[in-house]
């Protein structure tokens, strides 16, 4: 934060989920702000400048939606830190949906009992009218002591004396006196505060008689269905996978080659040398390495954002929630777990919705169990290794029993973390407001998909770029220039296969031979550590395969040259049925991926559990490999 | 009677929530509160959620939680 912007007022947006607020946010920010993180903490929100605001010092905050401001929750406390922590004495905006009065003015008591007078916006007016229902300002504004405005931007009804109260709240320079945390209520004076809120609800929000409060939606008898609800769910979750996998595909060959042009102009550009080798090999390839998955990663959020503002997504909770129960969790982790199939890392960055300790810790750990596109290039080549070219069909059996594969090992994992004794305290109970269905307004789920996309980039890019570098340097030092070679050598191949990488894959040799695979794949194993898809290329790399134009016929070449390719001095081997068996195992479960274990630490904020999970879930992929090659081989199967 | 034993347009008010604190909190902080009038909105066969209407919202609550929340 630059020191410049802490002076200027702030308006802090509070409210419910579902409580119109981001609509609001939006509104008044103009669609224009960005996603922010105060200095040593793991909190981020969204902040913007009030916009038609001639000076543009006014400072606009969208927080998590809340249902208390003494919750534990990971996002409910993340408002609670902005208000009473990071901000000195912030003007308050509290979003409370009109139809909900009574449900949602908690939060309003808890910010005067703490200190805080906020400007109530009423919002869903345009639900009143379809309840026959009308809310009194005036008497409201009279009994609350607080200014209230009705608020519609779709209409634009409220807006413009909203941006006028706050353009002459920023001015005034009344003293404030920087408000306290409120002290947690006992559950006497829970009900007590409700109860004043339902007297207040009484006199302000005015029925029609003989009106039905609660909309029923006729097509919620089939969404919730437990039959029919189930299926149109399976239809939606085959919809978002076939379009993170089929639609991201053309966009992410283009990124491809855009990446390999890259390189080689850096190559070409750049005179040869170290410099050129890791600006090329180390750094664009590494961005290359973070931007290929944008696609998939924007395609997921806009789906997932669109399903969210219809209202569709809090019903599919619902129905995985009896499932999710089983295994420990509940259908808040739905939303993590699938976006685990596109990128471990925002995966676990939605895990944040999850209220209960116990439950996110389950959902962190099980995530990258979940085979994630990373994968894919590793399954693809491996499984079409095995596969006879007379039966297409095996392939595509593995490959589903991979990604399920991957499932009934999340599943498996999740029951044994949920048995953990430290993990036994309090699951909280699954509590989810199934909001009114409402159309989704596309400028705000585009512009709210691109902030997620840029906070991925920002988030996991830096990261991804070092590890890669470093591993580039590890695989390719102590280096050799190309004066030093023999010009019929591969210049690559010969500064691989003689790194420190190489020397520690020799060495350790021991380590690979159980799984059937010498150091080249050790080495290549190692690779992969940067991002999963690394492996295929650094077996093309290791095993010297011949630069080809065509993609198609790399792959041709370098499954023909893994047919081939024998140990050392032996005429053994090393890629079989068996082999290649355990390398699939093993790439479906380890934690191959540290920018994953930096996102996980990040998250909590502590190491331990990363650590653990990365070592167990390699180690348990080490040993799996082992025991899936040697036990085929006892029995005859190479 | 509690929440579980209603079908899908019953009308009652609660009268207590069963558990430890910590946990009616969270019951309560959601608009739970004794008193209150709940209507169910969706209650399908079988142990799966009841969609309850709470104060012009409609709230998704698991079978066995609602069983613990007792009606007049």
């Amino acid at each position: 934060m630059k020191e410049s912007n802490l002076i200027d007022p702030v308006f802090v947006l509070v409210g419910h989920p579902n409580s119109g607020k981001t609509t609001l946010f939006n509104e008044l920010t103009g669609l224009h702000y960005k996603t922010v993180n105060y200095p040593g903490s793991t909190v981020s929100f969204y902040e913007g400048r009030l916009s038609g605001d001639e000076h543009g010092s006014i400072r606009v905050m969208d927080t998590p939606g809340i249902t208390s401001l003494t919750s534990s929750a990971p996002d409910q406390i993340v408002t609670q830190e902005v208000l009473y922590t990071y901000l000195n004495s912030p003007h308050v905006i509290a979003v409370i949906d009109a139809t909900q009065i009574a449900r949602q003015w908690y939060i309003v008591q808890q910010l005067i009992d703490s200190g805080i007078k906020p400007v109530v916006c009423l919002t869903m007016v345009d639900l009143l009218k379809d309840l026959k229902a009308s809310v009194d300002e005036s008497v409201f504004s009279t009994m609350t002591s607080l200014t209230i405005l009705k608020i519609n931007t779709d209409t634009g009804l409220g807006v413009t004396e909203l941006r006028q109260l706050m353009q002459s709240w920023a001015q005034s320079n009344e003293i404030k006196i920087k408000p306290e945390r409120p002290s947690v209520c006992g559950l006497d004076e829970i009900q007590e505060k409700f109860r004043q809120a339902e007297t207040l609800e009484k006199k302000v929000l005015k029925f029609e008689d003989g009106i039905h409060r609660h909309r029923i939606y006729r097509r919620d008898k089939w969404l919730l269905h437990p039959v029919f609800g189930s299926l149109i769910f399976a239809f939606v979750l085959a919809g978002i996978f076939t379009s993170i996998y089929w639609l991201a595909g053309p966009f992410m060959d283009q990124i491809d080659a855009l990446f390999s042009y890259l390189i080689d102009q850096t190559k070409n550009l750049v005179p040869g040398g170290i410099v050129a080798d890791i600006l090329a090999d180390g750094l664009i390839a590494g961005i290359g390495s973070v931007v290929i998955f944008l696609p998939q990663i924007i395609i997921l959020f806009l789906v997932m954002n669109y399903l969210e503002d219809t209202g569709y997504l809090a019903r599919g909770a619902t129905l995985i929630d009896r499932p999710l129960q089983a295994l420990g969790l509940n259908g808040r982790a739905f939303v993590p777990l699938m976006s685990g199939f596109a990128c471990a890392i925002p995966a676990m960055m939605a895990a944040r919705t999850i209220s209960s300790y116990r439950e996110r810790m389950i959902t962190l750990f099980i995530i990258p169990l979940m085979s994630c596109s990373a994968r894919l290039p590793v399954y693809t080549l491996l499984v079409g290794f095995i596969t006879p070219p007379d039966k297409p069909w095996i392939g595509g059996v593995m490959m589903a029993g991979l990604y399920i594969g991957g499932i009934v090992m999340g599943t498996l994992a999740a029951t044994l973390i949920s048995r953990l004794k430290s993990l036994h305290s309090k699951s909280a109970p699954f509590l989810l407001e199934l909001p009114a269905y409402r159309k989704p307004k596309i400028k705000i789920v585009l512009v709210s998909t691109f902030h997620k996309a840029l906070w991925y980039l920002k988030k996991a890019g830096p990261v991804i770029v070092l590890i890669s570098i470093g591993l580039w340097l590890f695989t390719h030092l102590p280096y050799r220039s190309q004066e030093t070679q023999n010009e019929t050598e591969n210049i690559e191949y010969v500064s691989v296969s003689e790194s420190y990488a190489a020397l520690v894959g020799k060495h350790f040799e021991v380590l690979t031979r159980p799984m059937g695979l010498d150091w080249r794949c050790g080495v290549a194993i190692i690779m992969g550590f940067a991002a999963r898809e690394v492996f295929v290329g650094a077996l093309n790399l290791l095993y010297r395969i011949d630069e080809a134009d065509d993609e198609d016929l790399m792959q041709a070449k370098l499954l023909q040259n893994m047919r081939e390719v024998t140990f050392e001095g032996t005429s053994q081997k090393i890629f079989t049925p068996s082999s290649v068996l355990g390398l699939l195992f093993f790439f479906a479960v380890a934690l191959q991926c540290f920018p994953t274990v930096v996102t996980f630490q990040s998250e909590i904020g502590s190491w331990k559990i990363p650590l653990i999970q990365l070592f167990v879930y390699s180690g348990i992929a080490y040993l799996g490999a082992i025991i899936i090659v040697q036990s085929l081989r006892l029995f005859g199967f190479s | 009677m509690t929440l579980a034993d209603l079908v899908t347009g019953d009308k009652k008010r609660i009268q207590g929530i069963q558990g430890e604190e910590w946990w009616v909190k969270q019951f309560e902080e959601m608009g739970f509160v004794p008193g209150t009038e709940c209507e169910v909105i969706l209650r399908n066969s079988g142990r799966g959620p009841i969609a309850v209407g709470l104060k012009g919202a409609v709230i998704a609550v698991r079978y066995q939680d609602a069983r613990n929340i007792s009606i007049i």
